[in-house]
């Protein structure tokens, strides 16, 4: 039941006959007027419980940007409908304009747009559908809640999609266009041409020189069809907030920008995220155009969980998926007890058959903190800071032992030095 | 849900307890009474023990404030009418007291004003007068028949005869040879009944009978023969709506016929604007929120512990390692060079004596915190100097 102000203005229309006759009886006879008409109005007001409602299909949103949810009403009844819906979603979807009014006549049906520009990453679902539908008088409402399923997916922004195409021009330089001058592990044999001056005397080849009368070289294509395998620490320490976004969803920035530079370089990436289980996984696809709508799907709800990652599991997700050399890059923080204790012991397992970097978001407040000399309490901050560091400097250390490629870096850095290192891989053919 | 039961209790004790104790708070003030002169005020300026120790001999003291309350008490010849003062009784008041005042067996008026004799129609006027050391009685034939040892102290006002009705008997001149010169005055004044006025006593002694002074001298004696004649006593104490001419009403009757019906009119209307404003299209939507730490908590936590613990040393000696690493690397060395190689390379680097770069990247010894602060300055500085 909700009331409008016209009944609020009845009530106060009592005042004339009040002054007419002054007595607490004139009141007592009008107020009970009022609660007849009021009652009325709800007896006679159509029943919201005969609208019948849908919704629109699910929407995908990168964070940031704004999309709209339709929401469908019937009226099966012969009667018109007057009131007003609210359409509730989640604080975080950024629902805008929820508040629609209604006015459906018999056997008709209304379209409610409601635009959303969600504020955090995942699945924004809605809450309830509530209207309110006003009796003949418009006196009072009959009010009703109702749910109508539905939710936006906000995908991950992918900011630092601004490094693709500078990564990109270096890959096509890398890439047949210009021979690879050095010959690596993993390069194949792609064509001969005539020495210039510069090329690497070990690539000439002598047998083809022979037969020609000038100086043949061999030339490398670099190699394709590797395996790119990333692993997605969404354990607690990925749960630490940097910069206002959590480090999970930094990672997430690295592990996209890699993943679309490594398919245009030919490459087939899978996706492992998890902690104590296996929360999201992308296998590779024939189709290498849907990989990065695959991988922002695949991302999309994950949320930092609690716990400590179970690395023995991780790693026999990556040993089980291929027996062929890979490049493994696990995507967590460096947190020493949580490395030394979780990761160090399943390293060997990794890097005896494939090459594993460990790329590591990092805070740029600690850089801060250790800058900041300015008072006692800052002096005793820097040192902490400092201490920090010098930890997580020891943690990288026993991981480069390892043979373990350590990258480090501030969230807007680490994906452009992630995809630098690869590439760097790529030309050395070390993949 | 258990525990939120619980809490729920937990808060309606707390309810239940406050309303409790703003009860008792309230209870307790309202039996605080400081009228001056009341039989139930138990201040210095009260007269409860008074009363009390007439209750106790058998006297039946009725109270009444306020006149509409006094004319509602009955009266008979054999009570005593007692006026608490007369500063707020009104011509009106007095001549609606002095007509009940016909029915009683003895009418007497503490602490009379200048206007005594005006309302209750009474051949006196009291004035004021601070009374040092005791007064005698000096009249023997009177109607309370005083005796020499009834001693009166602390006396408030001197009641002077006006008129030369022979009949009235002043006495407890404030000096004993006060009547001398012909004065009709005297702490208490007697008039025999006349006419339809029964006996009356104007007495101004008011504060002798207050229970700071009522055991000074014979004060209780002389307070128990003024009131405890009868059997009955009817204590007024005058209230404020008895000095005016008008007849007391309440603010009700002063208002206009329509107010009060208007009044709950509107108060219903608010309600009816509470219940349209304060229904809510739906209910609130609650966030999931998701579990986020702060990355740099566990680093300010370690930053406590070393300012907690003071500890300066442990403090320099970790900047100065980070420093020494950083400088190592500077010169060529690895990072884990021992520290005097490094000091030995910077020393050379920079041609900075090897004993002001021990101090500064090696001795962790700081015995205040503004030698901590400085040392870290001093050793930022000479990286930067090196680096930059």
């Amino acid at each position: 039941m909700a009331l409008s102000w016209r009944a609020v203005a009845l009530v106060l229309l009592g005042l004339a006959p009040v002054l007419q006759w002054p007595a607490l009886s004139t009141v007592r006879w009008w107020v009970l007027g009022v609660l007849v008409i009021v009652g009325l109005d709800l007896l006679l007001a159509p029943s919201p419980q005969t609208l019948r409602w849908s919704r629109s299909a699910d929407q995908q949103v990168r964070l940031g940007e704004a999309t709209t949810t339709t929401l469908t009403v019937t009226n099966p009844t012969r009667r018109r409908m007057h009131g007003q819906v609210r359409d509730a979603w989640v604080p975080s979807a950024g629902a805008s304009g929820e508040r629609h009014p209604l006015a459906v006549p018999g056997g008709e049906r209304r379209r409610m747009t409601t635009r959303l520009v969600p504020t955090r990453r995942g699945d924004r679902r809605t809450d309830r559908v509530t209207v309110r539908v006003w009796g003949p008088l418009r006196v009072a409402a009959r009010q009703r809640s109702e749910r109508v399923p539905g939710s936006v997916r906000a995908l991950p922004p992918f900011h630092s999609r601004k490094h693709l195409p500078s990564r990109l021009a270096q890959l096509r330089q890398l890439d047949g266009r210009s021979a690879v001058r050095t010959r690596g592990q993993g390069t194949e044999f792609d064509s001969l041409r005539d020495y210039v001056e510069g090329d690497d005397v070990r690539s000439i080849d002598w047998r083809a020189t022979a037969r020609r009368q000038h100086v043949v070289v061999r030339t490398w294509q670099p190699e394709r069809d590797r395996r790119v395998i990333l692993v997605l620490d969404t354990s607690r320490t990925s749960a630490a907030r940097i910069d206002d976004q959590p480090r999970l969803d930094a990672a997430m920035d690295a592990t996209l920008l890699l993943a679309a530079l490594a398919s245009r370089a030919g490459d087939r990436i899978d996706l492992i995220a998890g902690d104590r289980r296996v929360r999201g996984r992308v296998t590779p696809d024939t189709d290498r155009q849907a990989l990065l709508a695959q991988l922002v799907t695949a991302m999309a709800p994950i949320e930092p969980v609690l716990v400590e990652a179970d690395w023995t599991l991780l790693a026999g997700k990556v040993t089980g998926l291929t027996r062929r050399r890979a490049l493994v890059v696990l995507l967590t923080a460096l947190e020493p007890a949580a490395i030394e204790e979780g990761l160090l012991p399943v390293l060997p397992a990794l890097t005896a058959h494939h090459r594993v970097v460990v790329a590591s978001v990092a805070d740029p407040e600690l850089g801060r903190m250790r800058a900041d000399l300015g008072d006692l309490e800052a002096v005793y901050d820097a040192a902490a800071a400092e201490r920090t560091i010098s930890l997580r400097q020891r943690t990288a250390d026993a991981l480069e032992r390892m043979g373990v490629h350590v990258i480090e870096a501030d969230p807007e850095q680490l994906p452009p030095q992630l995809a630098d290192h690869y590439l760097a891989l790529k030309a050395q053919g070390l993949l | 849900m258990r525990a939120s039961t619980g809490r729920r209790l937990a808060l309606w004790g707390v309810v239940v307890l406050v309303l409790a104790v703003a009860a008792a708070v309230l209870g307790g003030m309202r039996t605080t009474n400081e009228l001056p002169f009341d039989p139930d005020n138990p201040e210095d300026n009260g007269m409860q023990a008074l009363a009390r120790v007439l209750e106790r001999q058998g006297v039946e003291v009725t109270v009444a404030r306020g006149l509409p309350q006094l004319l509602g008490t009955p009266v008979s010849p054999d009570s005593t009418v007692l006026v608490a003062g007369t500063a707020l009784v009104g011509e009106d008041a007095g001549q609606q007291l002095s007509r009940y005042a016909e029915g009683a067996g003895r009418l007497v008026v503490l602490s009379p004003e200048s206007n005594t004799g005006e309302v209750l129609d009474l051949p006196v006027e009291g004035g004021s007068y601070a009374q040092v050391g005791s007064a005698a009685p000096g009249c023997e034939a009177g109607l309370l028949h005083w005796r020499d040892g009834d001693q009166v102290s602390g006396a408030n006002r001197l009641v002077e005869v006006t008129g030369d009705d022979r009949s009235v008997v002043p006495c407890f001149p404030p000096t004993p040879g006060y009547h001398a010169g012909g004065a009709q005055a005297g702490f208490v004044v007697e008039l025999p009944a006349a006419g339809d006025r029964p006996d009356t006593v104007v007495a101004g002694i008011a504060t002798s009978l207050t229970n700071e002074h009522i055991t000074d001298d014979a004060n209780a004696a002389a307070g128990l023969r003024l009131l405890g004649a009868h059997p009955h006593l009817v204590w007024y104490v005058p209230a404020v709506s008895d000095a005016g001419d008008t007849a007391p009403q309440s603010l009700i009757d002063v208002l206009p016929e329509a107010f009060l019906p208007s009044v709950v009119l509107l108060v219903l209307a608010l309600l009816a604007t509470m219940l349209w404003r304060g229904r809510r299209l739906g209910p609130v939507v609650t966030e999931p929120l998701p579990a986020l730490i702060r990355s740099v908590e566990t680093t300010r936590s370690r930053s406590q512990l070393y300012r907690r613990a003071q500890d300066r040393e442990r403090a320099l000696a970790v900047l100065q390692l980070g420093a020494r690493r950083r400088l190592a690397a500077r010169v060529g060395l690895t990072r884990h060079a021992p520290p005097h190689l490094v000091v030995q390379a910077v020393a050379e680097a920079t041609g900075r004596h090897t004993d002001e770069l021990h101090r500064l990247l090696v001795e962790a010894t700081a015995p205040d915190d503004e030698t901590l602060v400085r040392i870290a300055r001093e050793v930022r500085s000479l990286e930067e100097g090196m680096i930059g």
